[in-house]
């Protein structure tokens, strides 16, 4: 999620972009879908957050949001196309919860939803009718999918760390729990530790446990 | 490979090698590796969805990195394979052969499961 800063701290803002970057980014945060998903919120039409080559991009208007699908950056850059427009809050997000379900189950694995949308028969119509219009009848359950996954989402990372039974699994050995792998060596370079180069490590050694011991062994002297 | 509970395929001691035991079979979740240390050699060990139990050096000669017990699990075609998460490049784990680069194998090791606990024979 990527946000300008909005009519908080921008002259030309027309709508709170970062809020609604933050309700959009807690809400949609965790959920499994066939690729990465990138989203952005504009404050008004200069589009400074370049929403428009995300999957979701939103971009402020007078009236309220303008909602942008199917855009792409990297390699194949592709602009999002437009999807609606002056939605409300309440409605921003009803689209967005439709059309990320719709397209999480019907999309390949690994596709983007750009890729996705350029095989969609019927193209920008059809999702249009599906997400807006309920044409398939499927909107309450693709709703209530998503509820599903805003209601049942954990940090993932907390959760590890709370759980010893989850732990156990970043042990380096099954056998030897409380063993570090000797074969990790760091060096600095930018004030921050990067595994060390074959060609590194014979000038280096151990000098005893990194202070953050889930990590590794860290090395910081050189012999030589 | 060796199935869970086959006390077919092993026989302690053959080929001068021991069988180690490293683990119980509760230790390990389906679909994933652990590694063992046996003998100061880094062996990671995967039981899989059918049972299968597969174990080969953790070591990826890609990256140089122990970490082919982090890797993912999944098919190629029929085969079990682990993809090194460091660069991705895909290993039989029957074979231990890169599945995008057959010049390069991965020694694999003998592993079987008897009453629950997990042993590798690693020379
Ligand atoms: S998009 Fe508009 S509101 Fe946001 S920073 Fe740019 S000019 Fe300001």
């Amino acid at each position: 999620m990527k946000s300008c800063v909005g009519s908080t701290w921008c002259r030309y803002g027309v709508q709170d972009s970062v809020a609604m970057a933050i309700a959009v980014e807690l809400r949609y945060r965790g959920l499994r879908a066939p690729h990465k998903i990138k989203m952005a919120v504009s404050g008004c039409a200069r589009e400074c957050a370049e929403a428009m080559g995300k999957d979701v991009g939103v971009i402020a208007t007078e009236k309220g949001w303008n909602l942008y699908v199917c855009g792409n950056g990297g390699q194949r850059p592709r602009h999002a196309v437009l999807f609606a427009e002056d939605l409300d809050d309440a409605e921003l997000i009803r689209c967005i919860d439709r059309f990320l379900m719709f397209y999480i189950r019907t999309a390949d694995r690994l596709e983007r939803t750009a890729s996705w949308f350029e095989k969609l028969e019927g193209g920008i119509d059809f999702l249009r009718a599906v997400v807006i219009h309920d044409s398939l009848g499927i909107g309450d359950e693709l709703e209530a999918d998503m509820q599903r996954h805003v209601e049942s989402y954990e940090c993932e990372w907390k959760a590890t760390v709370d759980d010893p039974e989850r732990l156990k699994r970043f042990v380096s050995f099954v056998n030897a729990p409380d063993q570090p792998d000797p074969d990790i060596v760091m060096v600095q370079e930018r004030g921050q530790v990067r595994p060390a180069r074959a060609d590194e490590k014979h000038e280096l050694v151990t000098v005893g446990p990194h202070p953050n011991e889930e990590i590794a062994v860290a090395v910081e002297v050189r012999t030589r | 490979m060796t199935m869970i509970d086959d006390r077919s395929t092993g026989v302690d001691h053959a080929d001068g090698e021991p069988w180690v035991e490293v683990c119980r079979v509760d230790d390990l979740v389906a679909g994933r590796g652990v590694c063992a240390l046996v003998d100061g050699r880094q062996v990671a060990i995967f039981l899989l969805h059918d049972g299968s139990l597969h174990a080969l050096d953790n070591r990826d000669p890609f990256s140089d990195a122990n970490v082919l017990s982090r890797g993912l699990t999944g098919t190629a075609g029929d085969t079990p394979t682990v993809a090194s998460p460091v660069y991705k490049q895909r290993f039989d784990l029957r074979t231990g052969t890169c599945i995008d680069d057959s010049s390069v194998r991965v020694p694999v090791h003998p592993v079987r499961a008897v009453d629950g606990i997990v042993s590798v024979r690693a020379g």
